[in-house]
């Protein structure tokens, strides 16, 4: 069984770079977003694959069903015209930017983590959705509540600064 | 690294959907009859030749209806641990933590509503 989630986890990572490939190199700020939520997808299977699967699920209630709609709002809001700016190729030194620096921050982030690191030996343990009830209703229960009262706040909030306002005309 | 046969379940349908979805694809690829020409990418191929870009623009406001969605979204993620738990749990203290939690909700709705967020122009009284 270990051996197939080995594999499955490298299809996951498969889909996670293929989104993001997908994400930065399309012509079209659409097809840009439908990479990002391949991405999104795979980051939900990782979530399963790591004892996680309500943090799994609400990945994809959240960030592929809501923030997903949210940033397919703000293509659609902004002026980006396939003819705009940032379409023109490349030149040479930004290719050499792009690959190089975050190239080099990758390459020796994963060499001292594999190095140094010492592998874990814990195995990860399902917490039921239940128990997690049980803490907000329990012990968290102020943080509970304030959660609504952020979310209302920043509800309110967004509707204050952006919504159109009703202007009074004068006649 | 936890791998059930929960996975197998979800990779197996995420397959089956990939086919589903891929299939006609390809097979309207090797069947349909093929042809190329400059009218056919127009957004409707008969009819008034369309004039001007098809990326309009929409009004800011309906951001905001995307904006209140993700914060109801949010909420959904702790009340449904929540709501599990319920039926677990004793005295009357969680039912009114979860009133609570809802009241405040509410309240963003009534004030949405007196506001004028859902109403029609979308303009909100100031």
């Amino acid at each position: 069984m270990d051996k197939i989630g080995l594999g499955v986890f490298l299809a996951h990572v498969l889909i996670i770079v293929a989104g993001g490939l997908v994400t930065v190199f399309a012509r079209s700020l659409v097809r840009a977003l439908t990479g990002l939520i391949a991405t999104l997808f795979g980051v939900a299977g990782l979530y399963f694959l790591m004892a996680a699967p309500f943090i799994g699920v609400m990945q994809v209630l959240i960030y592929v069903g809501a923030v997903s709609i949210l940033i397919f709002f703000a293509i659609a809001f902004t002026k980006s015209s396939h003819l705009g700016e940032e379409a023109r190729p490349r030149k040479q030194s930004q290719w050499f930017f792009l690959l190089s620096v975050p190239g080099l921050v990758i390459f020796s982030l994963g060499y001292l983590l594999i190095k140094f690191i010492p592998q874990g030996f814990l195995q990860p343990q399902e917490t039921q959705v239940k128990d997690l009830g049980g803490f907000f209703l329990g012990p968290y229960m102020l943080p509970f509540e304030l959660i609504s009262l952020v979310l209302l706040v920043a509800m309110m909030g967004a509707v204050i600064l952006g919504f159109e306002k009703k202007i009074k005309r004068e006649d | 690294m936890i791998f059930s046969w929960l996975h197998v379940a979800i990779i197996l349908f995420l397959g089956a959907g990939v086919l589903f979805a891929g299939v006609p694809l390809l097979a309207s690829l090797l069947l349909a009859p093929k042809c190329k020409d400059e009218e056919l990418l127009l957004p409707y191929e008969c009819g008034l030749r369309p004039y001007g870009t098809s990326w309009v623009r929409f009004g800011i406001n309906y951001y905001f209806y995307a904006l209140l969605f993700l914060a109801f979204d949010v909420d959904v993620l702790y009340l449904y641990p929540v709501a599990v738990y319920y039926p677990f749990s004793e005295g009357f203290l969680p039912l009114i933590e979860i009133f609570l939690f809802v009241f405040i909700l509410g309240l963003a709705v009534i004030y949405f509503f007196k506001k004028g967020v859902f109403s029609w122009p979308r303009r909100i009284k100031v």
